[in-house]
């Protein structure tokens, strides 16, 4: 049972982490992610049973990053003709269902921390788009706070709303 | 669309095109009509369906399909639709099946199409269906070309070769190319653009002059460092490039004639270990069996199969990406989009292949999403009553001639940039929406295709 204390710090690390990412403050973000973080994304497909619709390791995922990539995207993101987030979009990000357990494997201390995420985009005039799903996280004790050692983001939408340029 | 003459909004000897094609509800039903229900349409890859009973789904135009490997081995391809009250027979994306059950009364298909049971056949129907009639809608042609499958809704339509016609000799290239055989990874990214199908076909059909611009923000990071078989390394090398538009529509642009791909294709697999330069002397070595001019070109870079299917492939050591821009109203379009790799290329360039296709043309690419932006904000451009006067520009390149000198390269070869490949899509595009009345030609003798 995770102790109440436990549970606040874990969610005021994700509710301080999205609000990087809803004011761009993306360096600042990447500065959260161990070293040898990895960032995936499977995609979703509509299947016959509910486990086989999230699709593993064997099938091309959207994202699947190491903290050089990350990296990459960010310093992309920064340069002037990145016109897809060149007026960046409106984002606003809800952290829902927070669930902290002690995790298996991994180094002393880690945490699995399992949440729901909605994203609302807006963008110029009428672009609106909402992106749904879960995120599982493998926390890291730091100091008083925490790194990502990893992060899985499933999205519920097997065709997603719009092409990617934002973070989640 | 009874007052517009097609010809006249598609003026490609003088470069101009109407915005009007863009965004005007009567030219797009006209457009599901002529070119969706017409043309040669791709649909999978047979590596996606490997058993019998498998399938996988898809849309031809607006009509949704399904792909199916029947119990004899045959693929077939259907309209996804019960032929009672038209409810979607299979709803899952792919997978394996002996039958599919109509959710709505239970009318069951085989896998060959064939309509095998009725609920209340003897009480509700007294036997008198005949139901060797109401099988699935099936696709009137199906043809693989090196795997690839393409349907077609026209059953009179010419065969899948004559409609390749010279880009046969391209895909070959990439065919022969592949060890084992082109083998597509499992899964699909799906994504919506409110955009109109052909600003994305015609994005890929020939213009490499957006690449610069539109993508600069890709091409100022450190991509070797991050990926060592990437494309971007060829901004270090004087290359000389050309783009080839093909009679049918189909056009691909940044190619190297002369050998230049392999070159750096042999310069990163050094890099890359023995296994990997092995194989790339391997690839090439195939492609000299089929011919040299071919072996020259090693790889396809990016171009449109016509009408709406996109296919990039820098490499022998990078994934290929095909992707689909699935027309979903004047306004919209839904792109469906693949990676394959050779069969038996080695682990290390199948490992990377997944990973290289999910950072570029991709969903969450570097590259796609602003493509994205291009195609909705242009799209947005032709809805306005001024805006819809107007026309674009595709004038460049157009009072230059057509490069000589590689005769036994087929195709209409033009300097890098240009924009023939693209007027040579949308004159193409006119002449099948106006049923072929009044057809015109971009060129008045067209060079002789060489052998494909």
């Amino acid at each position: 049972m995770t102790s109440p204390d436990l549970q606040h710090k874990v969610e005021q690390f994700l509710f301080r982490e999205v609000r990087m990412l809803a004011e761009g403050r993306f360096e600042e973000w990447l500065d959260l992610f161990t070293e040898d973080t990895r960032y995936l994304m499977p995609i979703r497909e509509t299947t016959a049973t509910r486990e086989d619709s999230e699709r593993g390791e064997e099938f091309l995922p959207h994202v699947d990053d190491d903290k050089d990539f990350m990296r990459a995207r960010v310093q992309r993101l920064r340069h002037h003709l990145a016109h897809a987030e060149q007026p960046p979009s409106r984002l606003r990000y809800f952290v829902s269902n927070i669930e902290v357990e002690d995790a298996e494997g991994g180094e002393k201390g880690d945490l699995d921390v399992r949440c729901n995420l909605l994203v609302y985009q807006s963008r110029l005039e009428r672009t609106e788009k909402i992106f749904v799903g879960r995120r599982e996280d493998r926390l890291r004790p730091e100091k008083d706070s925490f790194l990502i050692a990893s992060r899985t983001v499933v999205l519920d939408q097997s065709l997603l709303p719009r092409s990617i340029t934002i973070f989640f | 669309m009874s007052d517009v003459n097609l010809q006249d909004l598609v003026r490609t000897d003088e470069g101009l095109i109407s915005r009007r094609i863009f965004f005007d509800p009567d030219i797009y039903r006209a457009e599901l009509e002529n070119i969706f229900a017409k043309c040669w349409l791709y649909l999978a890859h047979e590596s996606q369906l490997p058993n019998p009973g498998d399938y996988t789904t898809n849309y031809m135009g607006e009509d949704p399909v399904l792909i199916w490997r029947g119990m004899d081995g045959e693929i077939r391809a259907f309209l996804n639709s019960c032929r009672h009250r038209g409810m979607r027979v299979c709803r899952t994306d792919s997978g394996n099946a002996r039958q599919f059950a109509c959710p709505f009364h239970g009318w069951t298909y085989g896998n060959n199409g064939e309509l095998k049971t009725v609920p209340n056949f003897e009480d509700g129907y007294f036997g008198d269906l005949e139901k060797e009639n109401w099988g699935l809608h099936e696709v009137s042609r199906l043809t693989s070309y090196g795997g690839f499958i393409f349907g077609n809704w026209d059953a009179d339509a010419e065969s899948l070769d004559g409609y390749l016609g010279d880009l046969r000799w391209y895909l070959d290239i990439l065919i022969t190319r592949s060890l084992g055989g082109v083998e597509v990874i499992p899964g699909q990214q799906r994504y919506s653009v409110a955009g109109n199908w052909k600003i994305a076909a015609e994005n890929f059909v020939g213009d490499s002059y957006h690449l610069a611009h539109s993508h600069g923000s890709a091409y100022a990071l450190p991509i070797r460092q991050l990926n060592p078989a990437n494309p971007m390394v060829f901004r270090d090398r004087k290359l000389e490039y050309y783009d080839i538009a093909m009679e049918g529509g189909h056009g691909f642009t940044q190619f190297t004639l002369s050998g230049e791909r392999v070159e750096v294709d042999r310069m990163l697999a050094e890099e890359m270990g023995p296994e990997v330069v092995e194989y790339v002397e391997e690839c090439h070595a195939r492609l000299v069996k089929l011919s040299e001019a071919q072996a020259k070109v090693h790889a396809l870079p990016f171009g449109n199969v016509f009408p709406n299917f996109s296919i990039n492939d820098f490499s022998a050591l990078r994934p290929v990406g095909l992707y689909l821009w699935t027309p979903k109203g004047p306004g919209n379009l839904e792109v469906w989009q693949w990676a394959a790799t050779d069969r038996d290329a080695p682990q290390v360039i199948k490992d990377m292949a997944r990973i290289d296709f999910t950072r570029f043309q991709s969903t969450s690419g570097i590259v796609g999403p602003d493509d994205t932006e291009n195609f909705e904000q242009v799209t947005q451009s032709t809805a306005g009553v001024i805006g819809q006067r107007l026309d674009f520009n595709y004038q460049m390149t157009l009072e230059r001639e057509l490069v000589e000198g590689f005769d036994d390269v087929p195709g209409y070869i033009s300097t890098y940039v240009s924009e023939e490949n693209q007027r040579l899509f949308y004159q193409h595009w006119a002449n099948l929406m106006d049923g072929g009345r009044g057809a015109r030609q971009v060129y008045d003798k067209p060079r002789l295709a060489a052998q494909g």
